[in-house]
């Protein structure tokens, strides 16, 4: 009788085959059988197909501008240049703050547009802050961010009142600026997100806020501390 | 030698180090993790942990194996806490945010293959892309994971299959 389908040692086989892990008479009596049994033919071949495919895939990928900058913050290196990606200086930190005013602004009020046409109230208060807190939790790398964030909050008083001594009026009123709009997106977030559990998008943009603060609070934090 | 003067404390060399190895590093990431913003992470957390192992480099293998190897730990570390808070399970619309990443960070891949990859589960992912990408044996992969040989096998065996009927569908 002829099989069509293959059994799942048969299956087996075909991985250890392809991994090169089959004793040399095994290998010859299903090299045979490959030639053959059709069934056992198009599982190896289809099975080679992706093993090959996944085997020459591109070895690097080009990570996000911003990762040299946050690791030489996070290591505290002085600023240093990484090829063509600089690390924050002073006019970059204005203009990233200003930066972070559109994009905060923006992001949130596309994601609260439609809580508040469904009756998620906006005014930001303990309970709410609270319950999204809990709420966010849940979510992968959400424990970390958090803790940091709680960490970090007397930290922009301290670095506002180290920067007035070596920023210009101008950077220091764009940092301010920035951490005030930052700091609403955050609470509104977490108002819709209390009123809305469920919503992933809630979750992501309130992260996202988050992580935003805790980026612009460390940049200038190091143009503060390399500045003085 | 580049890593011997970051070793030193040099920073120059160090930011130098991150340009030539860092493509390395994302695309290890960005596979294991299969989400972008995570992957970013774990570069930056690769390279804050290597300036600060930098000092225990005896030179005994090349940089960039000892930093691969960091890299491949710090993930594999990583990930066995998050699982601990909770296992993730991609949503189309993750999947297709991750291809537009995925084709912006690697221009030449091919989409399909790296989307199948990311939609695996995490301990699936792992395994395959240590397996099948980076070309680890299953007893490096087994030691890495803390796992048997077996198991390693076994997950590669679903994770090609997962990967292969995605691919048709």
């Amino acid at each position: 009788m002829t099989r069509t389908t293959v059994s799942e040692r048969d299956r087996r086989l075909v991985h250890d085959y392809l991994d090169g892990e089959l004793p040399e008479p095994d290998r010859a009596a299903f090299e045979e059988r490959l030639r053959t049994e059709l069934p056992l033919r198009r599982e190896h071949e289809a099975l080679a197909g992706t093993v090959k495919a996944l085997g020459t895939l591109p070895s690097e990928a080009r990570p996000p501008q911003e990762t040299w900058p946050a690791i030489a913050v996070r290591a505290r290196l002085a600023p240093v240049r990484a090829g063509r990606v600089a690390y924050f200086r002073v006019p970059r930190l204005a203009a990233a703050a200003v930066v972070l005013i559109t994009l905060s602004a923006t992001a949130t009020w596309l994601a609260l547009r439609e809580g508040a046409s469904s009756g998620a109230g906006t005014s930001p208060d303990f309970a709410a802050a609270f319950h999204a807190d809990a709420v966010l939790v849940d979510h992968p790398g959400a424990q970390s961010l958090l803790a940091e964030y709680e960490a970090s909050a007397g930290a922009l008083a301290e670095v506002l009142e180290e920067g007035a001594q070596v920023l210009s009026p101008e950077t220091l009123s764009a940092v301010r600026r920035a951490m005030e709009t930052v700091d609403r997106a955050i609470a509104e977030a977490r108002s819709a997100l209390a009123a809305d559990p469920g919503s992933e998008e809630l979750a992501r943009i309130l992260m996202t806020n988050m992580k935003r603060r805790l980026e612009l609070l460390r940049s200038a934090a190091a143009v503060v501390q390399s500045a003085a | 030698m580049l890593a011997g003067r970051a070793q030193r404390g040099d920073e120059a060399a160090f930011a130098e180090l991150y340009r030539r190895t860092s493509g390395r590093v994302y695309a290890l990431c960005l596979r294991m993790a299969g989400d972008a913003d995570e992957a970013a992470e774990l570069t930056q957390d690769v390279y804050v942990r290597c300036w600060e192992k930098l000092p225990s480099f005896r030179g005994d293998s090349l940089f960039t194996t000892w930093l691969h190897r960091l890299a491949v730990n710090l993930v594999i570390e990583t990930q066995k806490k998050r699982a601990k808070i909770a296992q993730r399970e991609h949503a189309v619309d993750d999947l297709e945010a991750y291809g537009h990443h995925a084709r912006e960070a690697m221009p030449d891949t091919w989409l399909d293959l790296e989307r199948a990859i990311a939609g695996l589960p995490d301990g699936a992912r792992e395994v395959l892309v240590l397996k099948d990408v980076e070309g680890y044996r299953y007893s490096d992969v087994a030691k890495m994971k803390g796992i048997a040989v077996g198991t390693v096998k076994a997950q590669v065996h679903r994770a090609r299959r997962l990967v292969r009927e995605a691919m048709e569908r």
